[in-house]
């Protein structure tokens, strides 16, 4: 069979995009979370959140964030979270200047006085509204990190984006699901991620 | 008569009587829909004596204040409860130059009572007043006795909107803020009444609750032993003011509705934060309600904060309410319980807008309802 006749030609176009498919579906996804292996995670039993850094548009969304998962955390029962009120006496008696990234002694300082096994810091990335053309739903990005007080170590991150705008919603409209919805996906993907 | 004005007689019987039949049905589904209050009015039987302490404006706006107050005391008087006169009143406050009138604390309930003989002293808070159409109006008022240790006796609130119940063709749509507030006023009137005569009435009509999203109980607490709970004004991180307030009237209500919980007067808290200079920045810190829970004697702290507490602005549309509460146990000083709530005033809404909440006031009272019931599972 002569190599440069038609036939020949299609099949190995055939061949070449079964491989580049077959390729596509072995690909891994990149983690969204890191364990560390050498901890015992169910040794900890009281964690301090701290204030989220904001990089959304939205004054509050930290605020927001962090009370849904502190209460979200709590309701597992797997965890103690330190009140968000003892955290604050806890920022502010050892002068901790940027409490959403603290550094090794902040931690070993704050860990201290408000008796914590952990320290939970993180970042909302996004909250709010996203736009596309005439098409618009409510997305919110969150990325977590969990210190460990007496090694000072980061033990776990892992980071959780909700909402945005499907294919329903370019097609059907809408407005995409509530923004409180889709802040609770999120925080149950994190929490998730941290326990199971 | 001919057979065929026999026929016309009897077709013009059949549509009067069709025509009458559909204005009786017309009648019958727009009389459905209006909330009128009802006439009939209970007297009391040996009603304690109340005082009726000048409106707490929370709503930011001016209102009609003295008249909200003298429509209080006359739906009071007609139902035969004692009410201790203006003059009076006007003189305490004066003399003991009173400027806060939402609550008291121990030392203002014992004068009460010693200088102008009060047994009861009537708190009412004005959450929010639009009049513009469709008027909208929130009120809560709570009883409390005066004497040595204040107590709440009874606390209610009411929450109404020109078109929460607009009818067939929008007939019962209220526009006159008037009128919305004499409904508003006989409501809660008629629940305070009704609970000095011994009934347990409530100014909602329907007490609609909304579970909250997010709920963690301890089991710390034992279903059948009574707390006594200091409810702390919410942080307020709304653009409402004295949003925070508003939620702390909320939970009051709520708790002194269940059977083992006690709230303890907010007059009084105040004056305690006041006194021990407690400035909550970002939430309730364990040392200051190491300071409350020995100088209140109370069993439980509830401290939270509210995020969204918005009233519609305009021709239509819902309320909004976010908010998250925990409470903190004596013992351990942990928390007990906590939950997260918010919704909207359409949510479970399917068939056009029937059910819709048109108020934040309602909203609330019926998310924080829904919160506190599930302290006692």
């Amino acid at each position: 069979m002569n190599p440069t006749s038609p036939l020949m030609r299609w099949i190995c176009c055939i061949w070449m995009a079964a491989a580049l498919l077959l390729t596509g579906c072995g690909a891994k996804s990149v983690p969204e979370s890191f364990h560390d292996p050498d901890i015992d995670f169910s040794a900890l039993r009281s964690i301090a959140v701290m204030p989220l850094a904001n990089l959304s548009r939205d004054q509050q969304a930290a605020d927001r964030v962090r009370d849904t998962f502190i209460n979200s955390l709590m309701s597992t029962g797997a965890l103690y979270v330190v009140p968000p009120g003892e955290v604050a006496r806890g920022i502010a008696r050892a002068g901790i200047t940027n409490p959403s990234s603290p550094s090794k002694d902040d931690v070993t300082k704050i860990a201290a006085i408000v008796q914590a096994d952990a320290l939970i810091t993180g970042v909302v990335r996004e909250y709010g509204e996203v736009r596309s053309g005439a098409t618009s739903a409510n997305v919110v990005s969150v990325g977590l990190q969990m210190f460990e007080s007496s090694t000072q170590r980061v033990v776990w991150t892992a980071s959780a984006t909700r909402g945005g705008i499907s294919m329903a919603d370019r097609l059907l409209g809408g407005g995409g699901r509530p923004m409180n919805d889709v802040t609770q996906a999120a925080v149950n993907d994190l929490i998730n991620k941290l326990l199971y | 008569m001919s057979p065929r004005q026999q026929s016309m007689i009897s077709s013009t019987n059949s549509f009067t009587k069709i025509t009458l039949a559909g204005c009786c049905l017309l009648l019958c589904i727009a009389g459905c829909s209006t909330s009128g209050p009802a006439t009939t009015v209970e007297k009391v039987q040996d009603s304690p004596v109340i005082a009726v302490m000048p409106i707490d404006n929370l709503s930011g706006i001016a209102a009609p204040l003295i008249g909200i107050r003298s429509e209080i005391v006359f739906h009071l008087e007609k139902s035969a409860v004692s009410v201790v006169p203006d003059d009076q009143i006007e003189g305490f406050i004066v003399r003991h130059r009173l400027r806060y009138t939402g609550g008291m604390d121990n030392e203002t309930a014992r004068l009460l009572k010693e200088e102008i003989g009060a047994d009861a002293v009537l708190f009412t808070a004005l959450e929010y007043y639009n009049g513009q159409p469709p008027p909208k109006i929130a009120l809560s008022a709570r009883l409390v006795t005066a004497g040595d240790r204040p107590r709440i006796l009874w606390m209610d609130g009411v929450g109404a909107a020109g078109d929460d119940a607009p009818g067939f063709l929008e007939l019962s749509l209220v526009e006159d803020p008037d009128i919305l507030l004499r409904r508003a006023i006989f409501q809660l009137t008629t629940s305070l009444v009704g609970h000095l005569s011994g009934q347990h009435a409530t100014a909602a009509e329907t007490r609609r609750t909304f579970e909250p999203q997010i709920v963690f109980n301890s089991r710390l607490l034992l279903p059948n032993r009574t707390y006594s709970v200091v409810v702390l004004p919410f942080l307020n991180l709304s653009t409402r003011r004295h949003a925070g307030q508003m939620m702390t009237h909320h939970f009051t209500a709520a708790l002194k509705g269940l059977a083992n919980m006690q709230p303890v007067e907010p007059g009084q808290v105040r004056q305690t934060l006041l006194n021990f200079r407690i400035v909550m920045q970002d939430g309730l810190s364990l040392a200051d309600a190491t300071a409350l829970f020995s100088r209140m004697n109370v069993d439980l702290i509830l401290s939270g904060r509210v995020f969204d507490y918005e009233d519609y602005q305009g021709a239509g549309g819902p309320a909004k309410v976010c908010f998250s509460a925990s409470l903190i146990e004596h013992q351990t000083r942990e928390s007990a319980w906590a939950a997260s709530s918010c919704r909207d005033g359409d949510d479970g809404v399917v068939v056009f807008d029937w059910g819709t909440i048109r108020t934040a006031h309602g909203l609330a009272a019926a998310m924080v309802n829904g919160a506190v019931a599930t302290l006692e599972r």
